[in-house]
């Protein structure tokens, strides 16, 4: 499908006498933050994983706010980090979740994926594992992750999910050292089995604000970019999908589809349990340790995308740096509370 | 790759830690970057400090890797030759090797011609609305201010519909044009959408502005253009068709009624193939 025009999506006007049809008793997809803990300490991690937080919700309210999620009957349900493989009852969260899920989803480094990992996590309901690999060899992947190493296990983590039957794609990082090979990196991908290459820009923010030599400028984007269509249309009809994708798009389109009639599609949820509003503004819109999820959803979050403070604050992000310009600065301690049921 | 020139530049922001195996870890003192290299780039990095140029270090590869294809190790040279660059730890010696080195439209590099991006977007808008669509030399594009908004700007541009180029003097934005790439692998036409100029310029001076803008975007989309072109619908004043003329465009084609305006006439400069 063609995408929409930018006067298109820009330009819609007073919508607001369609009737809201869809999703009425939940979002269609989750976004869940097992842990912030990583075993990684990746250059360009945009929300500083690393160190387990201090408040991170236990393994018990971890499960809770599975049982809710699996309570929404979602499309899709994506278990996020830091390293999702380091909650140590990710298979249990799993198990909750993917019985009353479509497609049940999890972001990894890849590190912790062994053969037999990788089948369990393929018995528990895992459908889809994306593995972060950002190049084709050591120098380029290891180097970003900050961990000798890291190359390999990416690789055989892809190796090990595919063979244990889960669809398996890859994450992207594009940047001055690995942007030059993106087309041998992505027949790599093929020769692997991947089904499916996500690369979105590096963005600026957290440690990434920090990337200083690798970051890209606008030139070798647009070289990224044409190479990478290219290669989308050589790898069309062949079973890889290439995905370019635009970290801005959702401050445009998520608006405008609640002046549309449309819910909020998306939850996301971080790892002390508060509830954002995109995973890239420090905006929390409550915590599931003082209300239920549905309780949120039937409180406004349904209708996020249309609150005019929410809306105020979007409308300062035009393009990737504008992230770190933001104040209170994201994943700073900081953050703007716009509690839905429980006003400051 | 040709064979290039380079200079070996901060050394010593480098520290190599060497591991019992043959391979090291390299630490990039002033971004505290740690890179990981197996043995051959160990051998590059070595040949990289004893010589001058990239030919002399790959004859040396070739030398030392006999049964190694000499395109895997010239691609393996590269790799590690962009990686000392972006840290500064070389630098091309593009004066020895006479390379298109400079983004620069004059000798005093003042005049400089950059392809618009993230940071440029909100300054690129400001720049056109100060002008006024209707003040443009030459516009074949959607007669919207809200076109030429920075995020419409950057949905144009992150998407592959439409790039901008612009000149700037010291920060100030002087030139702007905007190019549509090659819709698909089959076609290799780049067409030209629109050109903003500061006000009183001289024509020597656009055309020199122009030139370089379409200079700076042909550097960048590599291999398949081999058509540039303009559409006139009779809105472009024939002093400024007079100076695409005077760098090689010519009137390819016209269409009748073509536009709301009248008929539709292509201008189009060849490049050799």
């Amino acid at each position: 499908m063609e995408p929409i025009s930018s006067i298109d999506i820009m330009e819609i006007s007073d919508t607001a006498s369609i009737p809201h049809f869809i999703n009425k008793n939940g979002p269609m997809a989750v976004a869940l933050d097992v842990t912030n803990a990583c075993n990684f300490h990746c250059l360009h991690c945009f929300n500083n994983s690393g160190l387990k937080r201090n408040n991170e919700l236990s393994n018990e309210e971890i499960l809770d706010v599975a049982r809710q999620i699996a309570e929404f009957n979602c499309i899709t349900v994506c278990l996020c980090g830091g390293e999702p493989m380091s909650r140590s009852n990710i298979f249990e969260v799993i198990e909750c979740i993917s019985n009353k899920t479509g497609y049940l989803n999890m972001v990894s480094n890849g590190s912790l994926i062994s053969k037999a990992v990788a089948s369990n996590l393929k018995k528990s309901g895992l459908y889809l594992l994306q593995i972060s690999l950002d190049g084709i060899n050591s120098m380029q992947h290891d180097t970003l992750r900050g961990h000798e190493g890291a190359f390999i296990k990416a690789v055989s983590a892809i190796e090990y999910a595919k063979e244990a039957g889960l669809k398996t794609i890859t994450s992207f990082a594009p940047n001055r050292l690995n942007y030059r090979t993106i087309d041998k990196y992505i027949d790599f991908c093929f020769k692997l089995g991947v089904s499916e290459v996500r690369a979105m820009p590096m963005i600026p923010m957290g440690r990434g604000g920090k990337l200083g030599p690798l970051t890209m400028n606008s030139e070798e984007y647009i070289e990224f970019q044409q190479v990478f269509r290219t290669k989308k249309r050589e790898y069309q009809g062949k079973g890889l999908m290439l995905e370019w994708g635009d970290p801005i798009d959702h401050y445009i389109r998520m608006p405008n589809n609640d002046r549309l009639g449309m819910k909020t599609y998306c939850m996301e949820i971080k790892s002390d349990g508060s509830l954002t509003v995109s995973t890239y503004l420090p905006i929390i819109v409550g915590n599931v340790r003082n209300h239920s999820l549905k309780e949120y959803w039937d409180n406004g979050y349904d209708t996020i995308w249309g609150n005019t403070q929410i809306q105020g604050y979007i409308k300062k992000i035009q393009n990737i740096y504008d992230f770190d310009e933001f104040e209170p600065k994201p994943y700073s301690d900081e953050v703007i509370d716009l509690d839905l049921l429980d006003r400051p | 790759m040709m064979f290039v020139k380079y200079k070996t530049m901060c050394k010593e922001h480098l520290f190599t830690r060497t591991e019992q195996d043959g391979t090291s870890l390299l630490l990039i003192k002033p971004s505290a970057h740690q890179v990981f290299l197996n043995k051959t780039g160990v051998k590059i990095l070595d040949l990289a400090f004893n010589y001058e140029d990239t030919d002399e270090v790959l004859t040396q590869l070739s030398k030392d890797y006999p049964s190694v294809d000499t395109r895997i190790l010239e691609s393996d040279m590269i790799e590690l030759f962009h990686l000392l660059d972006i840290y500064e730890i070389i630098c091309w010696d593009f004066n020895a090797t006479k390379l298109y080195n400079s983004f620069y439209l004059d000798n005093e590099n003042r005049v400089l011609v950059k392809i618009a991006g993230d940071k440029d977007y909100r300054n690129v808008s400001n720049f056109i609305k100060t002008i006024g669509l209707k003040n443009s030399i030459y516009h074949c594009q959607v007669e919207l201010p809200s076109y030429y908004d920075p995020i419409a700007l950057r949905y144009h541009t992150f998407n592959d519909k439409e790039y901008g180029i612009f000149t700037c003097i010291d920060e100030e934005i002087h030139s702007y044009m905007s190019v549509i790439p090659p819709a698909s692998e089959e076609s290799m036409v780049l067409v030209i959408t629109s050109i903003f100029l500061k006000p009183s310029l001289e024509d020597a001076v656009i055309r020199d502005l122009i030139l370089g803008m379409l200079n700076r975007m042909m550097h960048l989309i590599t291999g398949r253009v081999r058509k540039i072109r303009i559409g006139d619908t009779g809105k472009t004043a024939p002093e400024i068709i007079n100076i695409f003329k005077s760098i090689g465009f010519e009137k390819e084609c016209e269409l009748k009624d073509e536009a709301p305006y009248g008929d539709l006439i292509m201008y189009t400069k060849f490049l050799p193939l």
